[in-house]
């Protein structure tokens, strides 16, 4: 230590120590009027990277919640749609079944048809469905375009969407899907044979059959499979068909040409021919069969309902150029129905399991913003206690420090002189 | 007697010079950079007389001042650092106050404009919710132009301070010349006497130059001090001065360089000026706020680009190809010397530094060389270094170039796109399942890269890929219609799927005139399953590309793909948090060293008024003293005189 000191030094370094303090006392100040611990973030760098992460992850939380409460609203609605529609289609079995029953007169099954293609209006409807904001629910990604088109008038039905899926995210790292395009629920359905079928046509179709007094007798369809030989026969109904090759047929068996050697006919051909004559005949009124023709297929129907009404005989046993399947309309599309309504219902289920997803992510969302805005109050905010205990300090120094240097003032030697 | 007469007039007028030094030193007390002064009394030489040597009284041989050189030295070079220290960390303290600030800093708004982008995806056919990504947008382009308006604030604060600077240097360099003639002038006439006063003044000047820059001092021997800056760049020389002055530096109208005027040279000096304010001023421009404006720079243009690129990849509301959403980030070279032309254009922003750069070419070589750690590239054209592609096709013999992709990027930044129907949330591809499929397989994930341009408004056409299961095979072949016709995997139509490890294995589709598409398979699938990837039309509700340009908040986009644009954001706000934190505990530790310096020089060359006023008392009876012995030489001559009467 130096032993002499200037006048001007004595009186500098008291006046710096006072402003030392007051330093001091402002920024504690400032930081207890603004609640806050660090004002820049040269007081804290570390804490100020951390608060801008914290800040990011909060407003990240609050828009994921906001995309989760737009998938909720969504789903709900999809939801109680799909409700309707099962409902609807439940009623629709009831009648179809009910329709079907033989008691019932043909103007009775056109009046329960007629209920069924309400139902299917219906159901076209609630695909058509639109959310609050005007786009289409079942469309896919095509929410301005109507997805299902067709009427329960028109017959025809087509999916005018796409399979898009929209997905929202609803967490760091959890994404939901948000709806379920039209193709998945409603078409793109199979039968049971693995034909493709949709749910509106399958309505149609009940409905249509029932509305023609369709007996719900058997229908045996008939799949030439392959060219018959010459001289083979089968037996519909007691009446005998002959495939001939122009060579002629045994009385009293109806000749179905097969085309000759030289020249055979295709098998579609010849279910076509084979089918003029089954008609031939029920115009005759030699059989009470009717036949229809599908390329190879043919489709035969009883006149009568009530099942054994159909009987068919393969005349050359052990061949396979021609098949043959029973199939009950009723049943067929009481089949079609419960596909339906199966995949409905699983669509249902999934919409349910992503509800839940949804519920659990909003409970983990919500602890986890908790938790941020602890971590970032941990960070930013003040300890009023201390602070204000601190505060009380600096006043204190502050004061000693003014009034020392004002004791020092007044020593000196001129005022002994 | 006449010698007893002497003896009490040498006293008389020894201690009235020292009474007259004591008043000096009271009256100047508080006087600036005053050393005290001190009379040296010595007695004068004795005469021989009757009975010994007799003294013959008192004689003052110099007025000294109360000095030290060497203290003085030390006090210069603190003050020097704490100077330096303070007004970094001052200018430091302004950068680190505007980062903080919720209202202005860029985390806030890039946040909000990310959220609007989720806004879309939640429903993307929403016109008001598209509103508000444009919205959102325009106030990113506000942050970024408020942001990059105050650090031009800052460094026209800067400039005008390294004006000012450079004029008090100046001057005081002018009145150093002066006083210098003014010394060697006294000196001559006093005979060898210092003028102490103007030996005061003249290190008061010098220790103001201190504050403002370092120097070095060297003391002539006609008493002149010659004073030195920067690299030994003589700024008084004698009686005559030199000048600095303030220039623009070529490439950038906003930045300044010091030039030290000699005659007719100009000589730049920037990097030589440390210490001081000078040295603050700069050392803050060269590490706190041109690394700012460089890195928010950074973050805006690789916004712009990834945001861009993204929003190329999609379709709008009618159905058009993406747009530029923000303004594309262009690189403009200037041009320092020769007759060529250089383009650079940006190609990736995850490589993307930054530091500036210096290409030159002699002829055979082009040389590239990146500033911040002076590492030279030798490049040809074409070559991507750093995240830039060089195109030196009209570069000429002799020129050389600066290039500072990031410097203009935050002013340059804006919103490009207007009409909300524009914002291209959806994908130009969609996947269709085939109703008959039997098995359990998907695809998954569909995203798309460099989306060709070709046939700009309309996005390209697909038509169609089919990818048919073959579990001979295992895996799908690919066929395709139209454009979709040229669909290739690794340059073949097989897409080799084995369910038991590809499950949810990514693949890619290279597609020509198209583009590429990426998906996921995942699941089981059966013989002749197949999945078509079409033209998505009138797919409004298609929110895939508004979820691909929402990831890009977090996607490491930056730093060799470490840092997402927030993390980089982030660093400026640390760095430059730590950078004024640091100023300031070094500056308060360099203060309180200051004051230990002040304190020493301040102990030897400081006037205690209360030793004045003892020395007042001291020498005042000593004058007494004196002037009763003139009395009593009178009284004995008056004796002596009356003896003889």
């Amino acid at each position: 230590m130096v032993d002499r000191i200037s006048t001007n030094l004595a009186q500098q370094l008291g006046i710096n120590a006072i402003l030392f303090q007051q330093t001091q006392v402002n920024k504690t100040q400032q930081q207890i009027s603004l609640g806050k611990s660090f004002l820049k973030p040269s007081d804290d760098p570390a804490g100020a990277v951390q608060l801008l992460d914290i800040n990011q992850s909060i407003s990240r939380l609050d828009q994921f919640q906001s995309n989760l409460d737009f998938s909720k609203n969504r789903l709900s609605l999809s939801e109680s749609t799909l409700q309707g529609v099962t409902e609807s289609f439940h009623r629709v079995r009831e009648l179809a079944v009910q329709g079907f029953n033989d008691s019932n007169t043909p103007a009775d099954k056109v009046s329960i048809a007629a209920e069924m293609f309400q139902r299917l209006d219906e159901v076209l409807a609630l695909a058509n469905t639109k959310d609050a904001n005007g786009d289409y629910l079942y469309a896919g990604f095509k929410t301005q375009t109507q997805p299902f088109s067709g009427s329960a008038s028109s017959g025809s039905f087509t999916y005018q969407g796409d399979q898009g899926q929209r997905l929202l995210q609803v967490g760091e790292s959890r994404t939901i899907a948000d709806g379920n395009s039209g193709a998945d629920i409603f078409f793109n359905l199979q039968d049971k044979n693995g034909n493709p079928e949709d749910v509106f046509t399958t309505l149609y179709s009940l409905a249509t059959d029932l509305a023609s007094n369709k007996p719900a007798a058997e229908e045996l369809t008939l799949t030439i499979g392959s060219l018959p030989a010459d001289g083979e026969t089968v037996e519909i109904n007691s009446v005998i068909y002959e495939f001939d090759d122009g060579g002629g047929v045994t009385p009293p068996n109806i000749q179905v040409n097969r085309g000759s050697i030289l020249l055979p006919l295709t098998p579609t051909d010849v279910a076509n021919n084979l089918q003029v004559q089954i008609n031939l005949q029920q115009g005759l009124g030699n059989t009470d069969t009717t036949a229809t023709v599908n390329g190879n297929e043919l489709t035969l129907v009883a006149d009568d309902e009530g099942a054994g009404t159909l009987s068919f005989t393969d005349g050359t046993a052990g061949d396979l150029s021609i098949t043959s399947s029973a199939s009950i309309p009723l049943y067929d599309h009481l089949d079609q129905i419960d596909t339906a309504l199966e995949r409905i219902l699983d669509v249902r289920a999934t919409i349910g399991a992503r509800l839940n997803v949804l519920d659990s992510q909003d409970e983990i969302n919500q602890d986890f913003l908790l938790s941020m805005k602890q971590t970032k109050s941990q960070v930013e905010d003040l300890d009023i206690a201390e602070a204000i205990s601190t505060f009380n300090l600096q006043i204190a120094a502050l004061e000693a420090a003014q009034q020392a240097f004002i004791r020092v003032q007044n020593l000196s030697l001129f005022n002994k002189l | 007697m006449a010698d007893l007469l002497l003896t009490g007039l040498s006293g008389l007028k020894a201690f009235k010079s020292v009474l007259n030094t004591t008043s000096h030193n009271i009256a100047n007390a508080q006087t600036e950079g005053f050393s005290r002064q001190r009379v040296e009394l010595d007695s004068l030489n004795p005469q021989l007389g009757g009975g010994g040597y007799i003294g013959s009284g008192v004689t003052t041989t110099s007025i000294d001042r109360i000095y030290d050189t060497f203290l003085s030295t030390q006090f210069r070079s603190s003050s020097s650092a704490a100077s330096e220290l303070d007004t970094y960390f001052n200018f430091a303290t302004q950068v680190d106050s505007v980062l903080a600030n919720q209202n202005v800093g860029l985390s806030a708004s890039l946040q909000d404009f990310f959220n609007a982008v989720q806004a879309v995806a939640d429903d993307p056919a929403s016109l008001p919710a598209r509103q508000v990504l444009l919205s959102e947008g325009g106030e990113l382009e506000n942050r970024f132009g408020t942001l990059d308006h105050l650090f031009n604030e800052i460094t026209s604060q800067l400039n005008g301070s390294l004006k000012g600077n450079v004029s008090d240097i100046n001057n005081l360099a002018e009145n150093i010349a002066s006083l210098n003639n003014k010394i060697v002038t006294a000196i001559g006439m006093g005979g060898g006497q210092q003028p102490n006063d103007m030996l005061d003044q003249r290190d008061l000047l010098i220790d103001k130059l201190s504050k403002l820059v370092n120097v070095n001092t060297s003391p002539q021997e006609n008493g002149a001090v010659n004073v030195f800056i920067g690299n030994g760049q003589s700024l008084v020389l004698g009686t005559t001065h030199n000048t600095l002055a303030v220039q623009q530096k070529g490439f950038d109208v906003s930045a300044v360089d010091i030039v030290f005027t000699q005659g007719n040279n100009n000589t730049v000096i920037t990097q030589f000026m440390t210490g001081g304010e000078v040295g603050g001023t700069l050392r803050f421009r060269d590490e706190v706020l041109d690394p700012s404006i460089n890195t928010l720079g950074q973050v805006a243009t690789s916004l712009a680009f990834a945001v861009n690129k993204q929003h190329e990849n999609g379709i709008d509301l009618d159905g058009q190809q993406g747009q530029d959403f923000f303004n594309a980030p262009v690189i403009t070279p200037n041009k320092l010397a020769g007759t060529g032309s250089l383009d650079v254009v940006l190609a990736n922003t995850e490589n993307l530094t930054t530091s500036d750069y210096s290409l030159t070419y002699d002829g055979t070589t082009y040389n590239l060389t990146r500033l911040s750690d002076n590492t030279s590239f030798s490049i040809t054209n074409g070559n991507t270094v750093d995240g830039l592609t060089f195109d030196l096709s009209g570069v000429a013999n002799g020129d050389s170039y600066r290039i500072r992709p990031t410097r203009t990027a935050a002013s340059e930044f804006g919103l490009t796109l207007a009409d909300p129907r524009d914002i291209a949330a959806a994908l130009p591809v969609i996947s269709e399942v085939a109703a008959g499929n039997q098995g359990t397989g998907g695809i998954n994930s569909i995203s798309i890269e460099n989306l060709s341009t070709a046939s700009l408004p309309s996005p390209p056409a697909l038509s169609s890929v089919t990818l048919s299961y073959n579990n001979l095979t295992n895996g799908y072949d690919i066929t395709g219609t139209g454009t979709g016709a040229g669909a290739q995997y690794l340059g073949a139509s097989f897409v080799p799927y084995d369910s038991s490890i590809d499950n949810g294995k990514e693949y890619t589709l290279n597609i020509a005139s198209f583009g590429d598409v990426k998906f996921t398979l995942t699941g089981q699938p059966n013989n002749a399953d197949s999945f078509q990837l079409i033209d998505n039309i009138d797919g409004v509700g298609d929110n895939r590309n508004a979820n691909l340009l929402s990831g890009l908040q977090t996607s490491p986009l930056l730093s060799g793909g470490k840092a997402t644009l927030q993390e980089s954001y982030g660093q400026i706000v640390a760095d430059v948090g730590r950078r004024t934190q640091s100023a300031e505990a070094n500056g308060l530790a360099q203060n309180g060293l200051l004051m230990q310096t002040i304190a020493s020089k301040e102990s030897i060359s400081g006037v205690n008024l209360d030793e004045e006023a003892a020395n007042l008392v001291r020498f005042q009876q000593a004058y007494q003293a004196a002037s009763q012995v003139v009395l009593t030489s009178r009284t004995i001559f008056d004796t002596l005189l009356g003896a003889f009467r």
